[in-house]
């Protein structure tokens, strides 16, 4: 890492209010020997407020967010929540005429950038088959992160592609605030995607880059009675995946 | 100080309750499941095997919407040439503001104690049609299969191109015995003679024939109407008048322009080519006696086109909502929708799923009517992919989310979160 570059990651409040993704991305950071200035635990992006209808009364508070974030002195952000990363990068600047002076990455990015560097070296596990998710946020909705994550897990596991992948791989039913709406509609909708995209028989683990997607697809796949299937979000199975640098 | 004003109204939070309930009820439908399920798989298959057959459908897809996009710049002006057009082929011609006076204009031409046989026609559900018809004492007969069924059943259409994409062979048995007197098998062959046969002399005995139109052009006044059964046929051919509705964002520039959209549409719709597409631009007329000209040859004696605004007019002004207009309503964005295939047309008004949402809040049922739609998308984006009119219905849906808020018509626990989100800087509340 060059020395003037000062890393901020960017938790967010979905991944900050899951104990299990949290240690996930934390256990990562520490595994990596990453330096960083934690963020975002509790301090939400605005996206809920863009979401729910709320964007004239967004504006003043995605100002607050940023002074604070801009106070920190960082150069570089990564957030682990693909809505958290597209509003800052997009939503900030575009909707509400602000540029954060600061690089933002998505972790899916970070990690294929600390893979490449050997930063970060993953187990050999080659015998395991992963069926790896696309969350719409960092796809089609975003600009098309499909190859960074599967770079990243080709390293450890097999990837196992859906019926449907990258631009029109099948939601999760997590987004968009339908978890809050109207859950049981949201975790049918994970249900369905996950019987629906045909997963192999032997294919028993799903991972993803979204909080939303992992929270979403481990209570629709705990409803799926005939089949255990663990769900995780990247940081998280890369933190169980690495190996000790 | 601006907080105060995100309260919601009262209703608000009854509506959403009701509406959920029927939601999670559709859930656990097991029907509806099935039925969906071999719908989906079977239009992919459909539309993949078309898209496959005419691959150059998605470069034309483009040059259909730049057509639209015209058309949409000035609804006005197109209106007023396809009614110069129509009106030259010696078709009767009116403007609708919206349903009411679409109902005034109908009636006025249909009148009382008349027989319609009816083709599918979305537009005419803005209408209420089939009540107001019979509230004016006439008597309505659906045609197309999936219409007839539902109107059976005294249900609403679940799906813009199969109707009773919700309904079980068993069912539709069930009630074709009720109106034949006699016990009908559940096998989809007998069970769509019958309802031929029962049909087959309504045509011939109606008044008026109703229908709507896929496309209708500009230049010439020709409207299209695609179809598979044959029912759109009889119904504006056999009956001595036929009168349409059309919605004015059914307008295209010109005859070769409709033919790109039609094959646009047949191709997205999942069909290497439809049995049947109409094209009428006037009554029906022979000039083989001395030349002297009569109208009603053998089809209609009289054509009335209704061109109905109802809210699309205001629409085409929104940098946003207008795109909506360009929608073909081919169905496929709700086949590939993650939401939609879970509940079918429980997710809507009168136009369902996601592109549903804009246009019941902005043409048939209102903002509040579309309130509880707008919170069941996930806004994923994929409809955007799969539009052949390049939709991005999520888009529409974000922004109609604002239009909510400030009438106070957010569900009250989405509201809450925002609020708390305000208030305390995290959607979730704090564990101290
Ligand atoms: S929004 Fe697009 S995909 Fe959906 S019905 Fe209309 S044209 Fe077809």
């Amino acid at each position: 890492m060059p020395n003037h570059e000062k890393l901020g990651v960017f938790f967010g409040c979905t991944t900050a209010g899951a104990p299990h993704l949290l240690k996930g991305l934390e256990n990562f950071l520490s595994k990596a020997k990453i330096e960083c200035v934690p963020l975002g635990k509790d301090l939400c992006c605005g996206v809920p407020l863009t979401l729910a209808g709320y964007h004239d009364e967004a504006a003043e508070y995605v100002k607050k967010v940023a002074d604070k974030l801009i106070s920190t002195g960082i150069t570089k952000m990564v957030t682990s929540c693909p809505h958290c990363y597209m509003m800052f990068k997009n939503e900030y600047p575009e909707e509400f005429g602000i540029k954060l002076p600061f690089k933002i990455m998505h972790f899916v990015e970070f990690a294929d950038e600390l893979l490449k560097s050997g930063r970060i070296k993953l187990k050999n596990r080659k015998d395991v088959q992963i069926l790896y998710h696309d969350p719409c946020g960092i796809g089609r909705r975003g600009p098309g992160l499909y190859d960074e994550p599967r770079r990243v897990l080709e390293a450890c596991v097999q990837v196992i592609e859906a019926d449907r992948n990258r631009v029109l791989g099948t939601c999760c039913g997590g987004g968009g605030l339908l978890r809050a709406s109207l859950p049981k509609l949201a975790v049918a909708a994970a249900k369905r995607k996950i019987t629906d995209d045909i997963m192999p028989k032997e294919v028993d683990t799903i991972v993803t880059s979204c909080p939303f997607c992992t929270l979403n697809l481990s209570d629709g796949a705990a409803e799926i009675e005939d089949k255990e299937l663990n769900v995780f979000d990247l940081p998280q199975f890369l933190a169980e995946n690495m190996e000790a640098s | 100080m601006t907080r105060n004003t995100s309260r919601n109204t009262p209703d608000t939070s009854k509506d959403f309750n009701v509406y959920k309930r029927n939601i999670y009820k559709a859930l656990k439908d097991k029907f509806l499941k099935t039925a969906l399920q071999r719908a989906v798989a079977s239009f992919r298959q459909a539309r993949d095997k078309a898209l496959a057959a005419f691959p150059e459908v998605v470069e034309k897809r483009e040059r259909f919407q730049e057509i639209k996009d015209r058309v949409i710049d000035d609804l006005e002006g197109y209106v007023a040439k396809a009614r110069e057009a129509l009106e030259k082929n010696h078709a009767h011609t009116y403007f609708a503001s919206d349903a009411d006076k679409a109902n005034e204009i109908l009636k006025e031409i249909i009148g009382t104690g008349k027989m319609i046989v009816k083709a599918k026609s979305i537009t005419s559900e803005e209408l209420e049609f089939n009540k107001v018809m019979a509230d004016y004492g006439n008597t309505v007969y659906e045609t197309d299969l999936g219409e007839f069924i539902v109107q059976l059943l005294g249900e609403r259409p679940m799906h813009i191109l199969a109707p009773a994409v919700h309904v079980p062979r068993e069912r539709v048995a069930k009630i074709f015995s009720e109106v034949a007197g006699r016990e009908l098998p559940a096998d989809p062959k007998k069970l769509a003679m019958f309802a031929r046969e029962f049909l087959r002399d309504k045509y011939f005995k109606a008044d008026v024939g109703f229908s709507g139109a896929n496309f209708i052009t500009a230049d010439t006044g020709t409207m299209f109407l695609v179809e598979n059964e044959g029912n759109i046929r009889f119904a504006t051919n056999a009956p001595e008048v036929h009168v349409a509705v059309i919605g004015v964002e059914k307008l295209m520039p010109t005859l070769s322009d409709a033919m790109l959209g039609l094959e646009v549409l047949m191709r997205y719709a999942g069909y290497l080519t439809t049995s049947y597409v109409s094209m009428i631009s006037g009554p029906a007329k022979t000039g083989d006696i001395e030349k002297v000209v009569v109208y009603g040859a053998h089809g209609p004696k009289e054509l009335h086109v209704i061109f109905l605004d109802n809210g699309r007019m205001k629409a085409a002004t929104d940098p946003v909502y207008r795109d909506m207009l360009r929608c073909l309503r081919c169905g496929a964005c709700m086949y590939e929708c993650a939401i939609y295939p879970l509940v079918s047309g429980h997710w809507g008004y009168r136009y369902m799923g996601g592109i549903g949402v804009p246009w019941t809040a902005l043409v048939s049922g209102g903002l509040q009517k579309a309130a509880p739609l707008a919170y069941s998308c996930a806004l994923c984006g994929r409809c955007k992919e799969i539009c052949p009119a390049g939709i991005d219905s999520a888009k529409l849906i974000e922004r109609l989310r604002d239009d909510m808020k400030k009438e106070g018509l957010v569900p009250e626990f989405i509201s809450q979160m925002a609020e708390m989100v305000l208030e305390t800087g995290t959607p979730y509340p704090k564990e101290e």
